[in-house]
C-alpha cells in the first residue's frame, strides 16, 4: 500500500462522448512498469491524471497510500517528465534546474548539492553552464529525468520519453531509467516495444482506454508461445498471404520472402518462432479485436 | 527565494527592457528628470505670479451662461464625454428641456426662447426660428447676423436675454449639471468645466500663501515628487500589463505549463511571487528614478527642511496602485483565457480614463480613476483638498487589484488541476470571435 499505486475502476471522458479511459484497475509496484499502447491509446491521460494534471470522473487512486485527490501531498512524492517537455530556453541548465527545485520547495543547500547529484547522474555536469536551447534531443530528455528527480520522488512518471531519440541515445536513456528505478516506482509509457523490453519487468497494455493485459513481461511472452510463425514464400503468393494470416514482419530475399505470421492454430510444415514482446504486444492486439488489415497492409 | 527567481526572471525579459526604455523616455521628454531650472523660491513684491483658476460666481456664472445660451441658439454644443471631441444635436425634446433651464436662469418663457407663437403676441417683435442649417453670430450691441443659403440679413434682437440676478450660484450650479447631463457630460458646464470660465491673477498675498504651504506641507521634495508621479503617472498605469502578460504567458510559450503545474509549490505561492515579482521589478526603477529627478533641487533648499522620503512616499502612494491593477488585471485575464486579451482590456481602460482626465490634469473625479494628475508644481492646496478623495481612489485601487491576483490563484489552481482547460472554452470563444470577424472582413 505505502510503495505501490493503486488504480481502481478509473474512467475519464473529455466532453461528454469521448471516452479515455474506461474502467481501468492496476496496480503498480516498485520498478520499472510499462504502459504500452498506441498513439491515442489513453496513456498520456493516465499519466497527467496521476500527476495530477488532471481530474478523474470515476474510480479510485492511491499513489503510495495518498488518495489522488489531495493532489499537494501526491506531487511531493511524484516526479514528472511529460511528453512535451521544455523548458525557459534562455535559461541555463542550472538555472533552470534551480527554479525548478524552488518550485518543488527544496531548500537552497540542499537542492545546490542535489542538482550536482543529478547533473552528474544524467552526464550533463559538463552542460551546466550551457542554455537549455543549445542542448541536443537527448541532452534535453537526460535534462528532463533530472528535472523530474529533483524531489527525489517516490514515483517518477515518464511520458513517452524516447520519442525521436537516436538509437545511441535511446540506449542511455533506458539505462538512465533502469539506475533509478532501483529505488522507487517508475512508469514509463510508451509506444515503443523495444524500451519496455529492455527495461521492465511488469507491464499494461492500454488500448482505446481499457486495459488489454497487466502482468510481467514473462507472462506476455508465454501467452505468444507457439503462435508466432515463420516461413519463407514466392513473392507472388503475398498477396494471398496477406489475407490468410495475420502478418507482422516481412523480410525480402531476392524474389522469396520471409514472413513472420500470428495463428491460434499450429502449422505443419511451418517454423515455430520464439516469440518477442513485440510479437507478444500483436496477438494481444489481435486477440481483442484487431483485423489483419491493421497488421498487414501494402509491402 | 521564488519571489527573488521572479523577478530575476521579470527584470531578464525583454518586455522589461522595452519598459525601462518607455519609463525613461517618458522622464527625460517630459522634463521630470532634471527639476533643477524649475526651482520654487520666495515671491517677490511686484513680479508676475501667474494666473489661476479660482471659483468666483461672479466670473464664472454670465460667462457660462452666456456660451449656453449660445450654444442652445446655434443647437450645437461642444463636449467631451469620454475624452474625445463630440459636436452634440439636441432633438426637440432635449431642446425643450435646455430652453427650461435657460429660462430658469433668465426668466425669459420657454415660448420666447424656442420662438413659439412670438409673432401673435408681440406685433413690433420679429419671429426668428432657428434650426441647425442656419449660421449665426452674436454681435456686441446684441444684434445676431444670420446667413442662409448665402443670403446675410441683419436683425435686431429685441429680445434681451440675459443671466437674472436673482440666480442664487448654489441654483446656478444645479442648473449647469442638468445642462451638463442633458448633453451627455463632458460638456463646459459640468462642474470641472465651471472653473475655466474664472481665470484671475495671482496676488502677492496668494503667492506668499503657496509657497508658505509648499514650504511647510510639501516641504519642497513633495511638490516635485508629486510633479514627476503626474506624468510617469501616465505610462505606469498602462505598461505593467504588457509585462504582467509576457510573465504569464512565459511558461505556455516554453511549454513548461505541465512541468510547473506537477511541482510541489501551492498556487498561492507560484501567483502572488510572480504577481509582486512585477510590481517589485516596475516599482524599483521607478523609485530611483524619482529620487534621481528628486535629488536635483536638494541643494537648492539646503538650510530648510526638506523631505527627503517624499519620492518614496509619492511613488508608494500614488504610483504604485496603478501598477499594482495593471499587473492584476494583466495576470488574471492571460491566466483565464492565455491569450492577452488584457492589454486590449486594459488599455482601453486606460485611454479612456487618459482622456477623460485631459480636460482637467488634476485631481481625482471618481474613485475607480486609474491615473490621477497634478499637472504642476504648485496648488498645494488643490492636493491637500482633494487629498481624501485620492486616498480612496488609491486604496480601493488596491483592493480591487488584490481581488484579481486572488481570482488569478483560483483560476491557475483549477487549471492546475485540470478542471479548466488550458485551451478552454473561454480561449474558444475570443478565437472564434475573431475568426467571425476576419471571414466577414474578407
Amino acid at each position: 500500500m505505502e510503495n505501490c499505486i493503486e488504480i481502481k475502476e478509473l474512467n475519464k471522458f473529455y466532453g461528454k462522448k469521448k471516452q479515455a479511459l474506461s474502467d481501468v484497475n492496476l496496480t503498480i509496484e516498485q520498478g520499472m512498469f510499462g504502459l504500452l499502447g498506441r498513439n491515442g491509446a489513453g496513456k498520456t491521460t493516465l499519466m497527467k491524471i496521476l500527476a495530477t494534471l488532471l481530474q478523474k470522473q470515476g474510480g479510485s487512486i492511491s499513489v503510495c497510500g495518498i488518495p489522488i485527490e489531495n493532489a499537494k501531498e501526491v506531487r511531493k512524492i511524484v516526479g514528472y517528465l511529460p511528453q512535451e517537455f521544455s523548458m525557459y530556453p534562455t535559461m541555463s541548465v542550472i538555472e533552470a534546474m534551480d527554479y525548478l527545485g524552488v518550485l518543488s520547495g527544496i531548500g537552497t543547500k540542499e537542492r545546490r548539492e542535489r542538482i550536482e547529484l543529478l547533473l552528474k547522474k544524467v552526464n550533463l555536469t559538463e552542460h551546466k553552464n550551457k542554455k537549455v536551447k543549445a542542448l541536443s534531443g537527448g541532452m534535453k530528455r537526460r535534462l528532463g529525468i533530472a528535472q523530474a528527480l529533483l524531489n527525489d520522488p517516490k514515483v517518477l512518471i515518464v511520458d513517452e520519453p524516447t520519442a525521436g531519440l537516436d538509437p545511441e541515445e535511446r540506449i542511455r536513456f533506458r539505462n538512465l531509467l533502469c539506475d533509478v528505478a532501483e529505488e522507487r516506482i517508475v512508469i514509463l509509457s510508451t509506444h515503443i516495444v523495444g524500451d519496455i523490453e529492455a527495461t521492465c519487468e511488469n507491464l499494461a497494455i492500454l488500448n482505446e482506454g481499457s486495459i488489454l493485459y497487466c502482468g510481467t513481461v514473462l507472462d506476455l511472452l508465454d501467452t505468444a508461445k507457439g503462435k508466432v510463425f515463420a516461413k519463407t514464400v514466392d513473392k507472388r503468393e503475398l498477396p494471398k498471404l496477406k489475407k490468410e494470416y495475420n502478418i507482422i514482419g516481412m523480410h525480402s530475399q531476392g524474389n522469396k520472402t520471409h514472413i513472420r505470421f500470428l495463428s491460434d492454430v499450429p502449422f505443419q510444415n511451418v517454423e515455430s518462432c520464439e516469440p518477442n514482446i513485440e510479437d507478444a504486444y500483436m496477438l494481444c492486439l489481435w486477440h481483442n479485436g484487431e483485423t489483419t488489415e491493421f497488421f498487414g497492409g501494402d509491402v | 527565494m521564488l519571489l527573488v527567481k521572479e523577478i530575476k526572471k521579470t527584470l531578464f525579459s525583454i518586455t522589461f527592457v522595452v519598459f525601462m526604455t518607455a519609463l525613461l523616455v517618458m522622464a527625460v521628454s517630459q522634463d521630470v528628470i532634471d527639476f533643477s531650472y524649475d526651482i520654487i523660491t520666495e515671491p517677490k513684491l511686484g513680479e508676475d505670479y501667474g494666473i489661476q483658476q479660482k471659483e468666483i460666481p461672479e466670473l464664472i456664472m454670465p460667462a457660462a451662461f452666456s456660451s449656453l445660451y449660445n450654444e442652445f441658439i446655434a443647437n450645437e454644443y461642444i463636449a467631451y464625454p469620454i475624452g474625445f471631441y463630440k459636436n452634440v444635436k439636441l432633438s426637440e425634446a432635449d431642446r425643450e428641456k435646455m430652453a427650461e433651464i435657460i429660462s430658469v436662469l433668465s426668466d425669459v418663457s420657454v415660448d420666447d426662447l424656442l420662438g413659439y407663437d412670438v409673432s401673435s403676441n408681440t406685433q413690433d417683435k420679429m419671429v426668428i426660428t432657428l434650426d441647425g442649417s442656419q449660421n449665426y453670430a452674436v454681435q456686441e450691441d446684441g444684434s445676431i447676423i444670420i446667413s442662409k443659403d448665402d443670403e446675410v440679413s441683419e436683425i435686431k434682437d429685441n429680445m434681451e436675454v440675459t443671466l437674472s440676478a436673482e440666480i442664487s450660484y448654489e441654483e446656478f450650479k444645479k442648473c449647469m449639471k442638468r445642462a451638463d447631463d442633458i448633453i451627455g457630460g463632458g460638456s463646459n458646464y459640468s462642474e470641472d468645466s465651471l472653473l475655466r470660465y474664472s481665470y484671475v491673477a495671482v496676488t502677492y498675498e496668494d503667492a506668499v500663501k503657496s509657497y508658505q504651504l509648499i514650504e511647510s506641507a510639501d516641504k519642497f521634495t513633495g511638490a516635485y515628487a508629486r510633479f514627476f508621479c503626474d506624468y510617469v503617472g501616465v505610462i505606469l498605469s498602462v505598461l505593467p500589463v504588457f509585462i504582467a502578460v509576457a510573465v504569464c504567458l512565459k511558461d505556455r510559450r516554453a511549454k513548461m505549463n505541465d512541468l510547473i503545474y506537477a511541482r510541489k509549490t501551492s498556487s498561492f505561492r507560484l501567483m502572488v511571487s510572480r504577481y509582486f515579482a512585477v510590481v517589485i521589478a516596475v516599482m524599483l526603477p521607478t523609485v530611483i528614478l524619482a529620487y534621481i529627478s528628486n535629488s536635483t533641487v536638494w541643494g537648492e533648499y539646503s538650510g530648510m527642511s526638506i523631505d527627503y522620503l517624499a519620492p518614496l512616499k509619492y511613488t508608494i502612494g500614488w504610483l504604485m496602485p496603478s501598477v499594482m491593477i495593471a499587473a492584476a488585471i494583466g495576470m488574471f485575464f492571460t491566466e483565464l483565457t492565455e491569450t492577452p486579451i488584457a492589454i486590449a482590456i486594459h488599455g482601453l481602460w486606460w485611454f479612456i480614463d487618459l482622456n477623460a482626465g485631459v480636460n482637467r490634469l488634476r485631481g481625482i473625479h471618481n474613485l475607480f480613476e486609474l491615473t490621477p494628475r497634478h499637472n504642476s508644481l504648485r496648488n498645494t492646496q488643490i492636493f491637500l483638498d482633494e487629498f481624501n478623495t485620492l486616498t480612496t481612489n488609491r486604496l480601493l485601487i488596491t483592493g480591487v487589484a488584490l481581488l484579481f491576483v486572488a481570482a488569478t490563484v483560483i483560476v491557475y489552481e483549477q487549471k492546475r488541476r485540470g478542471k479548466l482547460g488550458s485551451y478552454g472554452k473561454i480561449k474558444n470563444y475570443i478565437a472564434g470571435m475573431a475568426n467571425r470577424k476576419s471571414k466577414s472582413a474578407s
